[in-house]
């Protein structure tokens, strides 16, 4: 009977313990301040870029026009701010030493960059940049390149890039360029030719001379290779065309018109629409065999074929059911499925270079609009809706789109107005890509390899 | 023996258990409408307040497993005591630690015979590994002095010294722009401030360090920390990016070093690092801290959880 109290007395001095203990344990959490910090700002990341420096006077003016490059494509990609460069405290000159970063938050600036451009003995230039955490006084990252000197924009691009990936987490996509198709003269006798730029509207060229309709260009994966739609002797044909060379030449001969071609992420395929009878399907070609496949075979209008980034899938426009709508299929044709069910017609689809999104053109009450979606069809969102936007191309990083935009003229006698625009996926900054002309089609180029 | 012993467990228990829960309600609920005389003055809880929806349970969780720790370790670097010669003297010591900063310069390979063709990528990697971040051990001490330095005094002795051409001179007007500006904010500041002490005055006038933090108090600091933070919106699944930091204060409102990051395993992505970074960043440029002075040992040490989840509207 004792021997029991004493046992049960026992277990309540426990009990007691352990919820004086949990008091203690509870004390002790609560000492500890947790905030939640649950709003933050989407604002441009402000970002000092001083002057690359120059032992000589030429090369300081190169360090200047480089600087003034990576301010730019900064700019433009929206999600930076550069503090303009007269409010600088400090001038540095040195790119070994540490900058004094006291002088760059009193402007506000959160990262830094400085460089220096050097002449090579054999001609060539050289530029070092490194960049920097403002606040927390870290180095971020810091690169060494050159080139030959009539090549400085890229030098500027790829600083560009690499301060774009080192900050945002993604790939830049500045050292790219743009194909796309120029138009110029009345409707009734519309002038187009291939031209290519750089993503920032610089060095801008035509590759062919107007003298036959172009239509749909595209990068192959090398950068090397356009593939487009000329109207050559009136005959409708998919072409190669050899930017470096200018050499041209018909992908394969075709009973009827081949039209709206894109290369595989290999670079070894060429998948694209064959019209026989009225009826339009899918073809894929080897470019090394040159042996054709035929995809897809329904008496609807299959067109507009995009690779996914890993080469498996393919995704197409199709009217079979109906109406003009978005698929995807298997790269041998297996499995189609339609993946768009929305109101209005869908066309144009683009895979994402990330691999998650398709982007695509939808006409719905009257009125063009760019959009997304993921591949299965879900979490559809417009970016950008209008009279006439068409023919989204994704910068490689997946990050920014660009397509072109029909702007009617305010009256009988203004022409409409047709431009390059690019987006960025989230909606946001809008930006016109101006050329001398009128523009559309255009075709983001994926990122130029290093050694060219 | 036995039945009085467990009665008297059991009543110890109940006792126990009402200490920890409270009273419960056992009177009627007529009586309860009684205290209406009671005057309501809500005066001065900040303007703005976002407040985020409470996270009852949670919270406790997490922070058990994470002993208090007075101050954030700096981040594993040991070699840290030798090259900081001396703690304490602030200013004059910028110039020499800068010596031994600058990097050896980056392997000065000549690259004999190169391509025509510009071939970075390969350097790029060499480039990458001067070390520059290691020679200088994140100088504690300096960080604490520069930061607190108020903007707008320093700039007017330093103008005199700057030769005055004209570029410098339109520079400089800019600048006074951007100080207005910054001037402006600051008394914003400091008027959340006021008004977040005006709360601790009144509400615990005798400064009892024992008291919590007022939900005011709180807010204010939310607020001064929301305004800086720069949400890297365009990553992947930029929802999904959490970050925890520890920061400890002095009794200034200053950071004290770095903020420490608590989370678990390696970055799995870019996009993690730079989560971390913009949150690292926000804290660093929001300071000093609007807290009231009494309760100290409240807020020297604080976990801020950036969660943008809500701002993607989930």
């Amino acid at each position: 009977m004792m021997a029991v109290g004493l046992r049960v007395a026992a277990g309540l001095k426990q009990v007691a313990l352990l919820m004086v203990a949990i008091f203690l344990i509870t004390g002790v959490a609560r000492a500890e301040l947790v905030i939640d910090i649950t709003q933050g700002n989407i604002k441009p990341l402000p970002i000092a870029i001083s002057d690359f420096a120059g032992k000589s006077e030429a090369t300081a003016i190169v360090g200047q026009k480089i600087a003034d490059v990576v301010r730019a494509d900064l700019e433009r990609s929206g999600l930076f701010k550069i503090i303009d460069k007269r409010a600088f405290l400090q001038q540095i000159s040195d790119i070994q030493t540490i900058p004094v970063f006291s002088n760059w938050r009193k402007i506000n600036a959160q990262a830094l960059t400085n460089g220096i451009v050097t002449a090579l003995p054999d001609g060539r230039i050289e530029v070092q940049f490194r960049l920097w955490d403002v606040f927390s006084e870290q180095y971020l990252t810091g690169h060494k390149l050159s080139t030959q000197p009539t090549n400085w924009r890229r030098l500027g691009h790829k600083v560009a890039d690499y301060i774009y990936e080192r900050l945002t987490g993604e790939s830049g996509y500045f050292d790219t360029r743009v194909v796309y198709v120029s138009e110029s003269g009345p409707a009734s006798r519309r002038v187009k030719r291939l031209a290519i730029m750089d993503q920032d509207g610089a060095r801008h060229q035509f590759l062919t001379d107007g003298s036959n309709l172009v239509l749909t260009p595209r990068f192959s994966p090398s950068q090397q290779v356009i593939t487009y739609l000329s109207y050559f002797n009136n005959r409708p044909r998919v072409y190669l065309l050899d930017i470096d060379t200018g050499q041209q030449e018909v992908l394969g001969e075709f009973p009827g018109m081949t039209f709206a071609p894109r290369f595989s992420p290999s670079g070894n395929q060429v998948v694209m629409s064959m019209a026989e009878n009225g009826n339009s399907d899918i073809y894929l070609m080897d470019l090394r065999t040159r042996a054709v496949k035929r995809l897809t075979s329904h008496p609807g209008i299959d067109t507009g074929p995009s690779f996914s980034p890993d080469g498996k899938q393919i995704t197409f426009e199709s009217d079979r059911g109906g109406r003009q709508q978005l698929y995807i299929m298997n790269v041998d044709g297996s499995n189609q499925k339609r993946i768009s069910f929305g109101r209005g017609n869908y066309g144009t689809p683009v895979w994402s270079p990330r691999g998650d999104l398709i982007a695509f053109t939808k006409l719905t009450g009257g009125k063009f609009s760019i959009g997304v979606m993921r591949t299965d069809g879900s979490q559809e969102r417009i970016l950008t809706e209008g009279f006439h936007n068409e023919g989204p191309s994704w910068a490689p990083n997946g990050r920014v789109l660009v397509f072109f935009r029909q702007i009617p003229g305010k009256n009988k006698n203004e022409q409409d107005k047709v431009r390059l625009w690019s987006i960025d996926l989230t909606g946001y900054n809008e930006r016109e890509i101006i050329t001398p002309r009128d523009g559309s089609d255009p075709a983001w180029s994926p990122l130029i390899p290093d050694g060219r | 023996m036995k039945v009085s012993a467990l009665i008297s467990a059991a009543i110890h228990l109940v006792i126990m258990i009402l200490m920890y829960t409270g009273l419960p309600l056992f009177r009627d609920p007529e009586i309860l409408e009684q205290p209406r005389v009671i005057q309501v003055d809500i005066v001065d809880i900040a303007d703005v307040t976002n407040l985020p929806k409470p996270k009852p349970e949670e919270k406790l969780e997490e922070k058990k497993p994470e002993p208090e720790k007075p101050k954030p370790a700096p981040k594993p670097e040991p070699p840290k005591p030798a090259p900081k010669p001396v703690p304490e003297p602030p200013k004059p010591a910028p110039k020499p630690e800068l010596e031994p900063a600058p990097k050896p310069e980056p392997v000065p390979e000549p690259k004999p015979a190169p391509k025509p063709k510009p071939e970075p990528k390969p350097e790029v990697a060499e480039a990458k590994d001067v070390p520059i971040p290691k020679p200088r051990p994140r100088p504690r001490p300096k960080v604490a002095e520069v930061k607190p330095e108020p903007k707008l005094k320093k700039e007017p002795e330093k103008k005199p010294e700057k030769k005055f051409d004209l570029n410098q001179i339109s520079a400089l007007l800019d600048k006074k722009k951007r100080e207005q500006s910054s001037r402006k904010t600051n008394e914003t500041d400091t008027k959340k401030s006021q008004s977040a002490e005006k709360v601790t005055s009144s509400s615990s006038a005798g400064a009892d360090t024992s008291l919590p933090m007022s939900i005011s108090e709180i807010d204010a600091l939310r607020q001064q920390v929301q305004k800086c933070w720069i949400v890297p919106t365009g990553s992947a699944n930029a929802e999904g990016l959490t970050v925890k930091l520890r920061i400890s204060l002095n009794k200034e409102g200053e950071v004290l070093g770095q903020p420490k990051v608590i989370r678990s395993g390696k970055y799995r992505n870019n996009f993690e690092k730079i989560a971390t970074e913009s949150a690292v960043r926000a804290v660093l440029r929001c300071g000093p801290y609007k807290l009231p002075a009494a309760k100290y040992d409240r807020w020297k040490s604080i976990v801020l959880n950036f969660d943008p989840r809500e701002m993607f509207g989930q």
